[in-house]
């Protein structure tokens, strides 16, 4: 089975087997066969390790995803039916699978690939995205102002809150209106600050099926092929719906190099940390096999605060980094929710903590989520500079995961008691002058002072 | 054989025993209000260790689907409570929005709590909510949303309400993860809370 026989994959949404609501397949089948393969595979946590160094570990956590996503399959929303895959169909799209892209074009065109652990070779692709809503006025301005960062090799836009006064809303004209509005002022934006050739993650404002498609353009919007990125969710969890399927069939037939957003929930259906790993893992398997897409964004995210940077989120996605990068080729990047908001230490610590537990695992930076993903204009490009700029010194001064270890163990003391806080900062209109679209003094200092920091840790900053 | 077993059996998820033990308890003279009460302190001590990551939802799951199974044998022995029959819940994951986890929790923890759920599931269409409101006699209509550009699904809702002059007959709950008190109030909703425990407590408070 190949990635792209896509019709072979779209027919089992209407041939699998039949459960007549998601709860009567996550009792019968999901939650068994979780608590099944975590045993028979040995899949344990510590509770206090951030950084894993076990190989074996890293590699029984692969046969387990494996063994679960073949066991379990995927729940159809729309037809009650399990999509499920052999293992034959699984090996054919994990061995054809391509390790790496060009993307973009002109002097923005780039490699898109797998890491390996400690990789010494390649660096990590820094794709910046703040993950957050922003006010329709100044939509453009905020892209804008993260184009310009040094090290962005691709980026994913700020959503857009309103169209013409109203709250863009899903499977509505306002949100394909929306979606069209944010591709207009993306390329609009790439041109005015010297990059319109730039790989872009588009649109996020569009969440309906017809809104990605509405955006879809090649003079105006987001345009085809290897120049631009889409994405397409595996909802929560195991579970698709016509309308994802019909998503990858648009990319697919549009022909961007799109990927599969995917978010394991710590303390939700696949239970605690164990289970939640063996869940993240077999959801990039699952979307290659079930959408043919080319990479994955992985947030296993926190039940209760929705972040990504708790010790045990973190453990995960060393984990999950290290058990796709030693078996498979699958391209995968790790996506950064913050607990805290921009304009506070916290903040600064949560991204170095991602950076370093990620990076020596073979991961890739995507980032950088504030607040919680809850409010809009909270977010500016000065974390995200921050937390690539950890992540490209991580690369460059080879850091070891025994190393990476020892610091993430240091800095989770400074923001771990704080997590239960609401420490959600200011506006992007308080931390950056909107007009010079560059962080106030006030702010670069801090953020130099954060950098201080952690040099005196012994991260080396390679400028 | 004793209530300590049935609530062993409820943790444990194995409703076929719960029940096959449920019926033997009541035909030995064992009191069904007994039974539920001992039910009710498990799921509660359940949701307390929920809270606190010591379970998790799977747990939860499966010990709720057995007090399902087990209530459906105790409801016809259980006579009408002193203060009047378990309140009744819509609750549902608005128009265009497929994720149902937040929801489902919510809906576990509310039955454990001792209201009556009726779970309409995901994508669900303000009208299909009016009416289960209307048929159901509701006392609270529990509208989730995930994503920002389906949080708009509340506020409809609440407008649809408010045109069929059928707004304050029961309470409109929202929640989610993008969600918020300040949006709450912007919306006219009459509750927030920041998880279902919260919503729980809140209900029952304003309830009574």
């Amino acid at each position: 089975m190949s990635t792209f026989r896509m019709w072979e994959v779209f027919a089992k949404a209407e041939d699998g087997p039949f459960f007549k609501d998601q709860t009567e397949w996550m009792l019968k089948s999901f939650i068994p066969q979780m608590k099944r393969v975590i045993k028979e595979h040995d899949i344990k946590y510590d509770g206090k390790s951030i950084v894993n160094q076990d190989d074996a570990l890293a590699d029984r956590t692969w046969e387990a995803a494996k063994d679960f996503f073949i066991s379990v399959g995927v729940y159809n929303q729309d037809t009650h039916r399990v999509m499920k895959f052999t293992e034959r169909e699984v090996n054919e799209v994990l061995y054809t699978k391509q390790p790496k892209y060009m993307i973009g074009a002109g002097h923005d065109q780039r490699w898109f690939q797998m890491r390996s652990i400690e990789d010494r070779e390649r660096r990590p692709f820094h794709l910046f995205s703040p993950d957050a809503n922003f006010s329709t006025d100044i939509h453009k301005k905020a892209c804008m102002a993260y184009l310009k960062e040094p090290l962005l090799d691709g980026l994913c836009a700020p959503l857009i809150e309103d169209f013409m006064g109203r709250k863009a809303t899903s499977q509505s004209p306002t949100e394909v209106a929306a979606a069209m509005e944010h591709a207009m002022n993306l390329r609009d934006a790439q041109r005015l600050v010297g990059r319109p050739d730039v790989w872009t993650v588009s649109v996020g404002t569009a969440e309906s099926a017809q809104a990605q498609i509405a955006a879809g353009n090649p003079v105006w919007g987001v345009r085809q092929s290897h120049l631009d990125g889409r994405m397409v969710s595996i909802l929560t969890e195991m579970t698709t719906n016509n309308a994802m399927l019909n998503k990858s069939l648009h990319y697919r037939s549009y022909g961007n190099v799109f990927g599969n957003l995917c978010g394991a929930i710590f303390g939700g259906h696949a239970g605690g940390t164990e289970g939640t790993l063996v869940l993240q893992t077999a959801y990039n398997i699952e979307g290659a096999c079930l959408y043919g897409s080319c990479w994955a964004l992985n947030f296993p995210f926190h039940l209760k605060w929705q972040s990504t940077t708790t010790r045990q989120l973190l453990w995960l996605q060393s984990v999950l980094s290290q058990a796709l990068s030693r078996n498979s080729n699958l391209i995968y990047m790790n996506n950064l929710f913050a607990n805290a908001g921009p304009g506070t230490e916290q903040l600064y610590w949560e991204c170095a903590n991602h950076a370093l537990a990620t990076e020596c695992c073979g991961g890739n930076p995507w980032g950088a989520a504030t607040c919680r993903n809850k409010f809009t204009d909270m977010a500016t490009p000065l974390e995200s500079r921050f937390y690539h700029e950890v992540s490209e010194a991580s690369f460059k001064s080879r850091l070891s995961r025994a190393k990476c270890e020892e610091l993430c163990q240091k800095i989770m003391e400074k923001y771990e008691k704080l997590i239960p806080i609401d420490n959600y900062g200011k506006r992007i209109q308080e931390v950056y002058d909107m007009d010079k679209l560059t962080p106030r003094q006030e702010y670069l200092d801090q953020y130099e002072r954060m950098r201080d920091e952690l040099c005196a840790m012994g991260v080396e900053f390679p400028y | 054989m004793s209530i300590a077993e049935v609530r062993q059996y409820m943790v444990d998820g194995d409703g076929e025993a719960a029940v096959a033990l449920t019926n033997k308890l009541l035909s030995e003279g064992t009191q069904a209000q007994d039974i539920m009460n001992g039910l009710t302190e498990e799921m509660g001590i359940l949701g307390e260790k929920f809270e606190n990551f010591e379970v998790f939802l799977p747990d939860l799951m499966i010990a709720g689907d057995a007090f399902m199974q087990i209530m459906s044998v105790l409801k016809e022995h259980l006579v009408t409570a002193a203060d009047g029959p378990a309140k009744t819940v819509v609750l549902g994951t608005v128009k265009g929005d497929y994720h149902d986890i937040g929801k489902n929790i919510v809906g576990i923890v509310l039955q454990a709590s001792g209201f009556n759920v009726i779970d309409l599931g995901a994508d669900v269409d303000p009208v299909a909510y009016l009416e289960t409101a209307r048929k159901e006699k509701a006392d609270v209509v529990g509208l989730s949303a995930l994503m920002t550009t389906t949080m708009p699904g509340q506020e409809e809702f609440i407008k649809l309400v408010k045109d069929a002059g059928e707004k304050g007959k029961y309470l409109v709950c929202v929640g989610g993860a993008p969600t918020s008190v300040e949006w709450a109030e912007r919306i006219g909703a009459d509750v927030w809370s920041f998880d279902a425990f919260e919503c729980a407590a809140k209900l029952k408070k304003l309830l009574g």
